[in-house]
């Protein structure tokens, strides 16, 4: 077992740290870490943050030149994330594109797409939605109902898609629908992409918990792609996406350990200024320091394998499930320490009037924290399906 | 960056849970056997006649002690063994073949305390231990000889092994002092690795019978109001194994590394986090594996009473969680662990 970075790899995460501290925008932390902005001054504001962290070389870390990415391995990708997270820098408006359409076409796509989307990612030329989801397929994500047909040389698609985070700000799709309806429910999706430009394409806003608009629905009439924009073979949708959403889980989402740190930091410098740090509320705010610091063991375990090649597989479930869930503990704990001040018109409570409304979400998104418990029973555990129907 | 065993650690588990298997179905006496094997001269340096390992071999060995519920004291005879043939060589010979063992307490009252109610230190196997030690915070081990303790009174929280509380006079003439790095964080995370041995066996053994003990016309496992228990189970194991392991590592770095203040401080904090949850999270296991055996899982009889017995008396010894919980929340704001930048917000705030 080996726990140190080696020492280019410490003067790196040094180099990091230095150009984010030189660089983060002049007004993030009066915004108190949450650009309160009106939506598209936040969204110019999110836009150049992204061209300025991919022009200093920050972006793509492990992706290969040839695609626009740096080249690195996954420890310096991994000394990125870590260093954004510890100064609350701001959260991508591309996590589709960087966490899901990146990895995917990097390891399916064509040499074409690759050339094309890889680069436009990064540079935040395009950003992505993800299509998955279906009034009647959310959990049971298996029995979308949204047809692929082939015709006029390419693809006609028909269906219904819902809670499609950042829809009305992006450019393209990825868009998971049914090619073949004889198929078994898993043998029969495939994946696309869908510039949302195209004819035929509704987007409707939903207003999420924290009042913003978030997430939509996207009603598609007859909307046509060619075939080129299809990622991976005919009716291997399913098996390409649940093949690298697994890794994805596994490897993108580790800086949020250091980012929920910084969340706690701030509540226990606020618990001791605002006197409402008990000895009951220190030994609750150490239990969540002693989980934060375990979800960092974790990371660097998961970091370790991925470095020698492994696979990663189900047990990425436990890594979803603990950040979630931590996660939520620290958002209940802002309400808290800052009791009736949460309502407050100050930056603290704004930010974590935020954090737990988000929170909210997050054990239910990406596979929620049931279907992950029911993944590590059965898959990881062999603990057997029902085999009576309840009476 | 890697947090699993090499091939050789794994070899060496795979080898001592054979062994170790061989040795409780045995009836011949434990400590030979455990000698033969090289088990108690692991951690013992090369120059003392030792295998030199470290603390990661360590915690592999004491978890399978906790595997099988081994009634010998072996996180504080291996730990130990070295200290106590530097101060008194013939112990430490009699130790090293098996003849003796070595048990301990810690001594972790914080300054003007008065000693804990009774008066005494808990200690256990008082009947096949030759050598107590007291570790102290600084570091100080006081090694005293069994049969000069003073016995306060006998305990039967683990019936198959004799515990009590024992006295211990300041200074006694027999009295043998060493000073040893880190002693009181390395012994905790053995004994940490003892009882999360202990409770893998319980949870492994809990699994079984989800999926073999059927009621209602299917295995128990089948209902997910018992699944969801059990993933949280699993959950909870990966996290006691992934922390004792990244403590073994980071106190085997800090001790090679004298010098390196921040890795001593990673390792204390480390230690901080393994006894802030394990022993609780331990117990709960054990708990719940007890819940899903029904009816069998109260009785005597069944194992998982003798490793609930276990997890207990070794958990209780590692003290409460509160004042751990205390130095992690410090240290989270302690000034070095925060990005400096934060610091200017002041002058970078625009007029
Ligand atoms: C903030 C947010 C952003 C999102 N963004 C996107 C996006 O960009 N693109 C996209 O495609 N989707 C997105 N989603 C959708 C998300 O993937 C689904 O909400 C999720 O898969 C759950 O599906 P559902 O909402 O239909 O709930 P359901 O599947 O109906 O689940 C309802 C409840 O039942 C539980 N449940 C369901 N099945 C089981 C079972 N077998 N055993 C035990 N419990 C079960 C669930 O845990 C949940 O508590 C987003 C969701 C949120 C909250």
């Amino acid at each position: 077992m080996n726990i140190c970075f080696s020492e280019g790899q410490k003067q790196y995460r040094q180099d990091v740290r230095r150009w984010l501290e030189a660089s983060l925008p002049e007004n993030w932390i009066e915004a108190a870490h949450w650009p309160l902005l009106p939506e598209p001054e936040e969204r110019a504001f999110l836009v150049d943050w992204e061209r300025r962290l991919y022009d200093a070389g920050y972006s793509g870390v492990a992706w290969p030149k040839a695609y626009g990415g740096q080249g690195l391995g996954p420890v310096e990708e991994f000394l990125v994330n870590e260093e954004m997270g510890r100064i609350s820098a701001p959260e991508s408006l591309n996590t589709i594109g960087r966490e899901l359409v990146g990895p995917i076409l990097l390891s399916v796509g064509t040499e074409e797409q690759k050339r094309h989307y890889i680069p436009r990612i990064l540079r935040i030329d395009d950003i992505w939605c993800q299509g998955f989801s279906e009034p009647n397929a959310g959990s049971d994500l298996a029995s979308i109902k949204t047809r692929a047909v082939r015709g006029d040389g390419g693809w006609i698609l028909n269906g219904q898609k819902i809670w499609t985070s950042y829809a009305h700000m992006a450019s393209h799709c990825i868009l998971l629908a049914r090619t073949n309806a004889d198929a078994k429910p898993h043998r029969g999706m495939t994946l696309f992409i869908m510039p949302m430009n195209t004819p035929g394409i509704e987007v409707r806003g939903i207003r999420h918990l924290n009042g913003q608009r978030h997430f939509n629905e996207v009603f598609l009439t007859d909307v046509r792609i060619e075939d080129g924009m299809r990622i991976g073979e005919i009716d291997a949708g399913w098996q390409v996406a649940v093949g690298v959403l697994g890794f994805e889980r596994a490897t993108t989402r580790l800086y949020r350990q250091q980012r929920f740190a910084e969340e706690l930091r701030a509540l226990i410098r606020q618990a001791r200024s605002n006197g409402s740090m008990t000895g009951a509320m220190e030994e609750k705010m150490g239990e969540i320091a002693a989980e934060l610091e375990v979800l960092r063991y974790h990371n660097l375990k998961f970091l370790g394998r991925i470095c020698q090649g492994a696979k990663i597989g189900d047990e990425s479930s436990l890594l979803k499930l603990l950040w979630s869930q931590i996660h939520q503990k620290i958002a209940r704990l802002g309400l808290e320490v800052l009791g009736p001040d949460i309502d407050a018109d100050s930056p603290v409570a704004a930010r974590f009037r935020k954090i737990y409304f988000i929170a909210r979400g997050e054990t239910i998104y990406a596979g929620s924290s049931q279907i992950q418990r029911n993944i590590i029973a059965e898959r990881v555990l062999g603990l057997p399906r029902p085999e009576r129907r309840p009476a | 960056m890697d947090l699993e065993l090499s091939v050789e650690q794994a070899q060496l588990r795979d080898s001592i849970s054979i062994a170790f298997r061989r040795a409780v179905e045995s009836s011949e006496a434990l400590g030979p056997m455990l000698a033969e094997l090289g088990a108690v001269s692991m951690l013992v340096p090369q120059e003392q006649g030792g295998m030199g390992l470290g603390m990661v071999e360590g915690v592999i060995a004491c978890t399978q002690a906790g595997r099988f519920c081994l009634n010998f004291p072996l996180a504080e005879t291996i730990l130990l063994t070295g200290a106590l043939t530097s101060v008194r060589p013939e112990a430490g010979k009699r130790v090293l073949s098996g003849l003796s063992s070595i048990t301990a307490a810690c001594d972790t009252r914080r300054e003007g305390q008065e000693h804990r109610n009774s008066g005494g230190y808990s200690a256990a196997y008082l009947d096949s231990a030759e050598w107590f030690a007291v570790l102290r915070e600084d570091g100080d081990i006081a090694f005293v000889e069994v049969s000069r303790l003073g016995q306060m009174s006998r305990n039967d929280l683990e019936p198959g092994i004799a515990t009590g509380l024992v006295g211990v006079e300041p200074v006694q003439d027999s009295t043998a002092v060493v000073s040893m790095d880190l002693a009181v964080e390395r012994l905790a995370i053995l004994r940490s690795a003892e009882i999360v041995g202990a409770a893998a066996f319980c949870f492994e053994t809990a699994i079984e019978y989800l999926k073999d003990r059927r009621q209602f016309g299917q295995p128990i496992g089948a209902n997910q109001a018992l699944k969801h228990i059990a993933a949280d189970g699993y959950v909870q194991l990966e996290n006691i194994r992934v922390a004792i392991d990244y403590a073994a590592t980071a106190i085997d770095r800090a001790v090679d590394n004298p010098g390196e203040f921040e890795w001593r401080e990673e390792a204390q904090q480390v230690v901080s986090v393994v006894l802030s949850f394990v022993p609780t999270a331990a117990r709960e296991l054990a708990e719940m594996a007890i819940q899903f055996h029904g009816g069998i899982g109260v009785t005597w009889e069944y194992p998982l009473n003798r490793y609930l017995r276990r997890i207990l008396r070794i958990g209780q010894s590692l003290g409460s969680s509160e004042d751990h919980r205390r130095t992690l929340v410090n240290r989270m704001v302690a000034s070095d662990a925060e990005p400096r930048w934060q610091e200017q917000s002041v002058e970078k705030r625009p007029a």
